[in-house]
């Protein structure tokens, strides 16, 4: 199984899995030039692999949540990519990719529950509650949700970059503090429920925020 | 190998519609435009992250339409255009990473674009001006974003801004004036028609930058000789507004809609056909969103006719914001044997005029 | 939660003019991460006071309104800051207001929001809040008696009242002494 994955909800980064080998991978620490990293990823990972996009199994996209420019570049170019080498997409919880390396970094105990946090900006963060689950992929409790640190379920180790910005709120898990959601993982988690059968997301964002905007009210009348 | 005439797809995404146009050389194939302007009415204005929601829903779609509607594949096409700027920096994002993909999954040249000199290259279509730009042409562009005069010595290369406005656009102009007058978004065509019913001599509204302080001579020009500024007319419309409701008078808003009208009309063609006349220009394209207006076109093209300058319009569906222009002047670009840009520029928000295709890795600022 | 201002100053200004005169006096005052709120009806000035401000801060570039693409970066003309321009209308809503990542430019710039009130002020802990008022409602007249038909293009006669009001620990005595009146 060829697979080319995507996620843009924090920083970009791309990957390439053939079965369970990495192929080749792209990550930049720049969250806010996904727009111009991404093609030049996609297009050095592929001729470094020799792979036509037209051979891929399937396209596996970050469906946040994650600040909605970054997540959008990384969306449009999965669809526009899925659409010219007519290759199935399929969604991906960014989160889970997170949660997937938290397990397989065994920095939680099978059956335990923990927490997974990305930056939201504005003082909050984006998060969700798994169960490892020895073998299998973690299994998603709650969320994925947007909220303060302070709102966090209390007790629960966390994953994530969350977990570096809100110290005082959150408990890190060593060597996860600063991690964002990495292709690679969301690749590995889409090859996983592919191969038992399991449904995937389509690639619809997560904003979890609306988009703010208010009706305005009328003008003031000037009145004597 | 290209044939002489390149098959180019063009991508627009800098405000509110989502367009994907192709165009053979100087012939129009398709314009395909999915718009989310209803979503922005009840908002009294294009509100950006509804704008950048849409264009990430409607890309696929407007594509696989324009391509059906056209009657060519993706393996047809000679080469991809893309809106790197100016416009709304999110909604340019959508856009640009969609078109790097297209061209790195197609693996065809990528040409990232002005969307202004694009509202003038989309005069190349139809037949308008089917043996090549005339020598001495100008454009007035007018949109909700813009109003500039420009001489065009090349539509590739050699685009000089002879002026343009020092605060708010025409459009924004109207938008916000309609807003004073409780009119609704967008304020263009609802003041358009309302002037229809009112006395344009009724008030008289300030033509800014009119004065020969700004003005200067010929020989000697002033500061903004070419320059518009709408703001002292948004001003006085408020005044002119605020007098009527605080002596408990009805606001006569028909005869301020015409007045206003009038002020704008005239302000923005008797700058505009001076600049030509001062620049040797004979050939003058109108372009942008208000180049639909009724009254701007009417007295552009009785000042041009006075002038000796051939007025040319496109179709208001190729005023208004497409992908067929991006193509069009893609295609001229492509012609003109100008290097493409390759993937890894970035969109700039306020791209000058003066850069109509970046180069490659560049994102046109200073 | 009410905000007290550290201090509140108004002036009178008789014309467009006078108004940028004001802003550019400002400018010299203001320090790169200082973050201006401006207020008023349309048609008050308030682009027309960053063009001032613009201009005292040796801004080159041409400061035209912001409105269409919201936000407009205008480099330093020395060693000074350099001007982020925001309009903030449509941004009804602090979130939509952080869309547009303001936080990543306002160390380096003087950052100014039009229609700013209650929507940018979270983003520091001190902010200078400009309201620009033009007399609004009162009749004038004209020689005809009735209401005024012709008005001046030149500005000259837009009399505004700009009200100064520092907020927060950066403008705790930092009054600036403004020798225009």
């Amino acid at each position: 199984m060829l697979l080319l994955a995507l996620d843009t909800s924090a920083a970009a980064t791309v990957a390439l899995l053939r079965d369970d080998v990495v192929v080749g991978r792209f990550g930049s620490a720049d969250t806010r030039s996904h727009a111009e990293v991404l093609a030049p990823a996609v297009q050095g990972i592929l001729a470094d692999a020799g792979v036509p996009g037209a051979d891929l199994d399937g396209i596996v996209a970050g469906v946040g949540p994650g600040p909605f420019t970054g997540l959008r570049a990384g969306l449009v170019t999965a669809r526009t990519l899925g659409f010219v080498w007519d290759v199935p997409l399929f969604g991906v919880l960014s989160l889970d990719a997170l949660a997937f390396d938290a397990v397989a970094g065994e920095a939680v105990e099978a059956g335990s529950a923990f927490l997974v946090g990305t930056d939201a900006r504005r003082g909050e963060v984006y998060w969700a509650a798994y169960r490892a689950a020895g073998d299998a992929l973690p299994e998603l409790l709650d969320g994925p949700h947007v909220g303060t640190a302070a709102s966090l379920p209390k007790d629960q180790p966390l994953a994530g970059r969350a977990a570096s910005l809100y110290p005082d709120d959150l408990d890190g898990l060593p060597a996860f503090t600063t991690s964002d959601p990495d292709a690679a993982s969301l690749a590995r988690v889409a090859r996983l429920r592919l191969l038992a059968g399991e449904p995937l997301l389509d690639t619809a964002p997560l904003y979890l925020r609306e988009s703010d905007a208010k009706v305005p009210g009328p003008r003031k009348r000037a009145t004597a | 190998m290209m044939r002489g005439e390149p098959l180019v797809l063009g991508i627009e995404s800098s405000c509110d519609e989502t367009g994907v146009g192709i165009v053979r050389g100087t012939q129009l194939l398709t314009n395909t435009v999915s718009s989310s302007m209803d979503e922005h009415v009840r908002f009294g204005g294009v509100i950006p992250e509804i704008a950048s929601r849409a264009h990430l829903e409607a890309f696929v779609p407007t594509l696989r339409t324009a391509l059906d509607d056209a009657g060519v594949t993706l393996e047809d096409i000679d080469a991809i255009a893309v809106t790197a700027g100016p416009g709304l920096s999110g909604a340019l994002m959508v856009g640009v990473s969609a078109a790097k993909a297209l061209a790195v999954a197609t693996g065809k040249p990528l040409y990232a674009i002005n969307h202004l000199v694009a509202h003038v290259g989309v005069g190349m279509l139809g037949g308008t001006f089917a043996d090549g730009l005339p020598a001495n042409l100008g454009a007035l562009l007018v949109s909700g974003g813009h109003t500039e005069i420009l001489r065009i010595g090349n539509i590739a290369s050699d685009v000089e801004l002879l002026g343009s406005t020092i605060d708010d656009a025409a459009g924004e102009a109207y938008d916000k004036t309609a807003r004073i007058l409780g009119l609704g978004y967008p304020g263009g065509p609802v003041i358009d028609r309302l002037a229809r019913e009112g006395n344009p001599k009724a008030i008289r509204f300030p033509r800014g930058l009119s004065q020969p302080k700004y003005m200067g001579t010929a020989e000697e020009p002033g500061p903004h000789r070419y320059d518009w500024s709408f703001s002292g007319l948004k001003t006085a419309v408020a005044r002119s507004v605020e007098q009527y409701e605080a002596a408990g008078m009805e606001v006569p808003v028909a005869d301020i809609a015409a007045s206003f009208q009038e002020a704008v009309v005239d302000i923005i063609t008797s700058k505009a056909v001076l600049a030509c006349r001062e620049h040797g220009i004979t050939e003058l394209l109108l372009g942008g969103g208000v180049a639909a207006n009724r009254r701007l076109r009417e007295l552009t093209g009785e000042r041009c006719t006075a002038a000796g300058i051939t007025l040319t319009v496109p179709a208001p569906s190729l005023c208004t914001d497409n992908g067929a222009m991006v193509a069009a002047l893609g295609a001229q670009i492509i012609m003109e044997g100008r290097a493409p840009s390759g993937v890894s520029f970035g969109t700039n928000p306020s791209l000058p005029v003066t850069e109509i295709v970046l180069a490659s890795g560049e994102d046109g600022r200073a | 939660m009410t905000v007290l201002p550290e201090w509140t100053v108004v002036h009178e200004v008789g014309s467009a003019a006078e108004l940028q005169a004001l802003a550019a006096a400002l400018a010299p005052h203001l320090r790169a991460a200082d973050l201006l709120v401006l207020s008023g009806e349309l048609g008050a000035g308030k682009t027309t006071f960053t063009q001032g401000l613009g201009r005292g801060l040796g801004v080159t570039d041409r400061i035209i309104s912001p409105t269409f693409v919201l936000v407009r970066q205008h480099a330093a003309g020395g060693s000074g800051p350099g001007l982020v321009h925001v309009d903030a209308y449509r941004l009804d809503g602090a979130a939509a207001v952080d869309d547009l990542d303001l936080e990543a430019g306002m160390a380096a710039n003087v950052t100014v929001v039009e229609w700013g009130a209650g929507r940018v002020e979270h983003l520091s802990d001190s902010w200078l809040r400009v309201d620009i008022l033009r007399p609004v409602g009162v009749l004038q007249t004209a020689a005809t008696g009735g209401p005024v038909t012709a008005f001046d293009d030149d500005g000259e006669d837009e009399v505004r009242t700009v009200t100064l009001a520092g907020f927060g620990p950066r403008w705790h005595a930092r009054q600036p002494p403004l020798l225009l009146d």
